[in-house]
């Protein structure tokens, strides 16, 4: 995955090279792409120094590259920027975890976005990255290679702006998903209360957790029902409706056993299924019926 | 199951369907091996139970999330130093252990190849403080992640633990109705 992600990155670097972007003394990370390799090869050994005029290392990077691709990766993307902004250096970090959903819009953020100080240098980046842009606009894309934010009407230009916003928009598209997902969040606007909100429901999930072991610690040894039996001898198309399948028929059972009318309130509870119970009874017709039937009669 | 059901549908009852199968597995073998005079303490048999929960669910999600991978991680190292949940380990599927040692490896590999310490995102106070950060103490194994990554673990581990507490009420309302 790291040797996918480092062509990528040598793509992109190609990309940006055929532009002919003028060179610069700062070391940042769109400066590394934007110059030939050789020069890049120099900012990954000298990161702290001012680029030298471009000396001739034929196909050093490419060398050393496929040497050690995790390494210079890594080493690519850890450059130091200490007066650069610090949400790259965030983004960065995760690269090595390893999904390239990550690497992408990290690796597209610096093409599209780089601090420059120069109002001429910002110019060129823009200029590069809407030649380099593709006609489809991301907003919420997981897998394509290049996340491409055009400035809207009335919103800033800065290239700092464009990728906070790209980030921003990103969060905010999981964060609606995890609004509708949490049960009560909808009425809540801004992020602060939506966050809580999801911390008082991951709380009270992990309480609910305890709660129940707790009760399932009270009752189980009580009544000793083997139902790994059941789960192991049914067999055929109704596996994956296994449990739904036998929490009805044992509740079904049970409505034999004990005449109570239980069965109607479970299809409430559990989802799919109605075809698969009546495969099972069918199925398990003499056998783990009874059997079943005697182990709750011995237990009680 | 239907076949014109959509894959979203599936999904959460194949996630409860598994993670029922391998969690009564896993109580059984709590309860039938060792006589019940083996723990007598309440809490220490609801805690195991917790735990048996926990660990079939991130067993079911298996390598594909970080959250599951942290919480299998603990409960085994737990269960190293303990050696008390003997159980667990047998259940192991090879092939997740293979991958979940390997991505183990490469998590902390990552962890030692520390970041320049020049960088600010130590300080970064989005991070460390606020609600963002009580959010990455409750997910398992999100704590040095991104917003993004944060949130998309959070979705995910919500949509879990829900099935989880579903699964699990109607397995006590079954064993308190016989």
């Amino acid at each position: 995955m790291s040797s996918e992600l480092f062509q990528f990155v040598d793509e992109e670097i190609e990309n940006l090279m055929s532009s002919e972007p003028p060179l610069e003394n700062g070391n940042t990370f769109t400066a590394l792409l934007e110059l030939p390799p050789n020069q890049a090869v120099k900012l990954l050994h000298s990161p702290e120094e001012p680029l030298p005029t471009p000396n001739v290392f034929p196909s050093v990077f490419s060398a050393t590259a496929k040497e050690n691709s995790p390494e210079t990766t890594s080493s690519i993307l850890t450059l130091p920027n200490p007066d650069r902004n610090t949400s790259n250096p965030v983004k960065q970090e995760p690269l090595e975890s390893g999904s390239l959903q990550n690497a992408s819009p990290i690796c597209s953020d610096p093409i599209t976005s780089r601090p420059t100080k120069r109002k001429d240098r910002e110019k060129t980046v823009k200029s590069s990255a809407k030649k380099i842009k593709s006609a489809a606009k991301v907003t919420e894309g997981e897998k394509l290679p290049f996340v491409h934010v055009r400035a809207r009407r009335g919103e800033a230009t800065d290239s700092h702006s464009l990728a906070e916003r790209a980030r921003r928009e990103k969060i905010n598209a999981r964060m609606k998903f995890l609004q509708e997902l949490v049960p009560g969040c909808n009425k809540v606007t801004g992020t602060a209360m939506v966050l809580d909100e999801i911390i008082n429901h991951v709380q009270t999930l992990q309480l609910q957790v305890e709660f129940l072991s707790m009760k399932l610690a009270a009752v189980h040894p009580r009544v000793d029902i083997n139902l790994d039996s059941l789960f192991s001898s049914e067999s055929g198309p109704s596996m994956d409706c296994n449990f739904t399948g036998i929490v009805s028929q044992s509740w079904w059972l049970d409505g034999q056993v004990n005449g109570n009318t239980q069965l109607t309130w479970h299809p409430d509870r559990l989802n799919n299924f109605v075809t698969p119970e009546t495969s099972l009874l069918t199925y398990d017709s003499g056998n783990s019926a009874s059997w079943l039937t005697s182990q709750l009669k011995m237990e009680l | 199951m239907s076949p014109s059901q959509q894959p979203t549908e599936k999904n959460p009852t194949n996630l409860k369907n598994q993670f029922a199968r391998r969690f009564v597995r896993a109580l059984n073998s709590l309860h039938n091996p060792k006589k019940s005079a083996h723990d007598n303490q309440m809490h220490r048999r609801s805690r195991r139970i917790k735990i048996a929960a926990y660990n079939a669910m991130a067993s079911v999600v298996g390598s594909r999330r970080t959250w599951s991978r942290a919480v299998l991680w603990k409960i085994r190292n737990r269960s190293r130093t303990q050696g008390l949940f003997r159980n667990n380990r047998k259940r192991v599927d090879h092939q997740i252990v293979t991958n979940y040692h390997h991505r183990h490896h490469v998590k902390l590999s990552i962890k030692r190849r520390n970041p320049n310490p020049k960088r600010e995102v130590y300080f970064d106070p989005s991070r460390y403080s606020g609600q963002e950060a009580k959010l990455r103490k409750l997910v398992p194994g999100a704590e040095n992640m991104d917003s993004w990554c944060l949130v998309d673990e959070a979705t995910d581990y919500i949509n879990c633990l829900a099935a989880q507490v579903e699964v699990m009420k109607t397995l006590v309302d079954l064993y308190t109705a016989t």
